[in-house]
């Protein structure tokens, strides 16, 4: 990053009209992280069509201000409540609510906040050091590079997923398949319309994810028809900030989880979840104080939250530079780019340079936000969770009607948003993870596009794919995925007896501190 | 064989059955394409999707088979049901009736569904909800939502 486009960045930040939306966004961000059922995606699946009146950067700083509070948004009902609002804040109620039930909540809001922080500015100070070199090194990826890294990022996406590596890779193949409704891009034939003037556009992207994330969240309420409303009644939140020297002590705690989160982030599929409890586990087993964890030690806390935190630059460095989303909120952020005509990858970086520095600067200026609006608002934070769950989740009906209409003024995209809503529930119940199938039906297109390209340039001759060394590292890799369960089955004794042994260790740490 | 019948098997059937019908009909479709030498066919990559769909569902329903269990999740079908109903009617009536009529009843009957009694609250929530949400979509962003019939709005 140059200091003109530094420069060009801050002033597309200085725009009184981006810095108040992204405030709002923020505060919207933590209060629907903050309603358990919905989280992330559904916040930013929501927001999305609510952005197709603003510029590109209004509306990046809008998505990012929100995908950086949801996260830490959380946190909240898991100190307060000791229900994690995200799946991301789980590894915060090990440590957090002990710390509310013992008179500490603004403590413990304090923690988490700050750690918060810490852990987005770290992320993002990795995102704009790595993207750009990551960017520069795709210009070697032909159509056969693009196709494997695609191949081998669906993969592992789908094995790392909830549920089984079958369910997760199916969820990426329906995915895909969804992409390549409609025309063709490259022969114009309709495929899969079945005479259907208005499939031949394809399907968007928005009504799908308003559709799997957000409705189907509705129906699953439903479904489940218990009494969810959260008695927060007799917490008192706030916030209060511990002396330095009591940061100072947590400072290994910190740069380790911020690594952590940041590494799992760009690695495809592993997320927030994954690394706030690995970064907990990793804190209490090097910690000192390893007996306190469970009762109320900051430093479980920390560790938990500075990791869920870091886990958002991370998963922005394939997306921004290779156009590879790493989980399902950095597939909709991808989604939203395309929408507001930016491409990511190398072209970015060279073309849009500005674009690139708004992003890392919006980044950590919604961290900043965050910290001021979590400050502030703490104290109202008991009261945001009394709001009934039935009304939230009624207001999401009209919301997504109106979000998948105004995507193209079409009646087919409510009918998606409302199959695709029904399908996820049914989807959900089968144990088939839902954000393979949205990376999957990002990454179809250019998946599709890069193989029919590699088979004409290799003459239809698909084993002159493996004469691409840096395809022959991701096929590879690919392989050696889908050949995992198959190992495991061979050798059923060694390798169950060291995984076993390996999660009994996690899950007794974990399930010790759960108490 | 209930319970059978009812478990994730049903799902990897249906999934089964639809990827072949869509096989089928897109060899039928490539057939009638016209390509270039040398190019690659429209349906080629779409083909080998639908052939891993096959493949995975059809393991997946080996495998549920095989374990012969499962059965309805425990779940309030009638909410659910209710609720499905409720979105499915305000999405056919969104055009005809336009946005303004259709939402706040779907939000309504959607939160009583869900178990939330006061219809007042309810009520103010709803208009409230939906009149913001107009006034940000139509009027300030200027995107167009389906108008109630005869009033233009």
């Amino acid at each position: 990053m140059d200091m003109s486009s530094f420069l060009a960045a801050l002033s597309l930040l200085a725009d009184p009209l981006t810095i108040a939306i992204m405030i709002a966004a923020t505060f919207v961000g933590m209060v629907v992280g903050a309603l358990p059922g919905l989280g992330t995606v559904t916040a930013l699946a929501i927001a999305l069509p609510l952005t197709f009146v603003l510029t590109a950067p209004q509306a990046i700083g809008v998505l990012l201000a929100i995908y950086v509070s949801s996260v830490f948004g959380g946190s909240i009902p898991a100190l307060l409540i000791n229900v994690p609002g995200t799946p991301q804040s789980a590894a915060t109620t090990f440590d957090g609510y002990p710390m509310t039930r013992k008179g500490h909540a603004a403590e413990a809001i304090g923690w988490a906040t700050i750690s918060s922080v810490i852990g987005g500015i770290f992320s993002m100070i990795v995102l704009s050091i790595f993207a750009p070199r990551l960017a520069a090194f795709a210009v070697r990826f032909g159509p056969v590079e693009t196709f494997a890294l695609i191949a081998f990022s669906l993969t592992t996406i789908a094995w790392v997923s909830r549920g089984s590596t079958l369910t997760g890779l199916l969820a990426g193949c329906i995915g895909v398949f969804l992409s390549m409704i409609g025309a063709d891009a490259m022969s114009g034939v309709d495929r899969y319309t079945f005479g259907n003037f208005a499939l031949s556009g394809g399907l968007n992207v928005v009504p799908l994810l308003i559709g799997l994330f957000a409705l189907s969240e509705v129906f699953s309420t439903a479904a489940k028809r218990q009494d969810q409303d959260l008695n927060a009644a007799d917490v008192r939140s706030g916030f209060k900030v511990a002396p330095f020297r009591e940061w100072w002590k947590l400072r290994a705690t910190l740069l380790r989880s911020s690594v952590i989160g940041t590494f799992l982030g760009i690695l495809p599929g592993v997320g927030a979840t994954a690394a706030s409890l690995i970064s907990y586990a990793q804190a209490r087993a090097s910690s000192p104080r390893k007996d306190t964890f469970g009762e109320g030690e900051p430093e479980g806390l920390v560790a938990s939250e500075t990791a869920n935190n870091a886990v958002t630059g991370g998963a922005l460095v394939p997306s921004l530079a290779l156009g590879i989303p790493g989980d399902a909120a950095t597939a909709v952020m991808l989604g939203a780019l395309v929408i507001h005509g930016i491409t990511p990858g190398i072209q970015l970086f060279n073309r849009n340079p500005d674009l690139v520095s708004f992003i890392f600067v919006a980044l950590l200026f919604a961290n900043l936000i965050m910290l001021v609006v979590g400050a502030m608002s703490a104290h109202v934070f008991s009261r945001i969770l009394k709001v009934p769950n039935a009304l939230v989740m009624a207001m999401i009906v009209p919301l997504s009607l109106a979000g998948s209409y105004v995507i193209r003024f079409s009646m087919i995209d409510v009918a998606t948003a409302i199959i695709a809503g029904i399908s996820g529930l049914i989807l959900r119940y089968a144990g088939v993870p839902l954000a393979p199938i949205v990376i999957g039906f990002i990454l179809g297109a250019p998946l599709e596009t890069s193989l029919r390209q590699g088979l004409i340039i290799t003459n239809m001759q698909p084993l002159n794919f493996f004469t691409y060394p840096i395809a022959d590292v991701f096929f590879a890799i690919t392989l050696g995925v889908l050949l995992w369960p198959l190992v495991k089955m061979i050798r059923p004794k060694a390798v169950a007896g060291d995984a076993d042994s390996q999660s009994k260790t996690t899950s007794t740490e974990l399930e010790g501190n759960e108490k | 064989m209930k319970k059978l019948l009812f478990s994730s098997a049903l799902l990897w059937m249906a999934f089964l059955a639809t990827s072949i019908f869509l096989l089928v009909s897109s060899f039928e479709q490539s057939d009638a394409t016209f390509v270039l030498p040398g190019d690659a066919p429209p349906f080629l990559v779409s083909q080998l999707i639908l052939t891993c769909l096959i493949l995975l569902s059809g393991s997946l329903l080996i495998s549920r088979l095989v374990q012969a269990s499962g059965g309805l999740p425990d779940a309030d079908w009638d909410a659910l049901a209710a609720v499905v109903v409720i979105v499915c009617t305000a999405g056919v009536l969104l055009k005809p009736l336009g946005f303004l009529a259709v939402s706040p009843v779907a939000a309504i009957l959607t939160a009583r569904v869900l178990g939330y009694r006061n219809w007042l609250i309810n009520a103010v929530v709803a208009v409230a909800g939906v009149a913001c949400l107009y006034l940000l979509l139509v009027k300030a962003a200027r995107l167009p939502l389906p108008p109630v019939p005869g009033l233009g709005f």
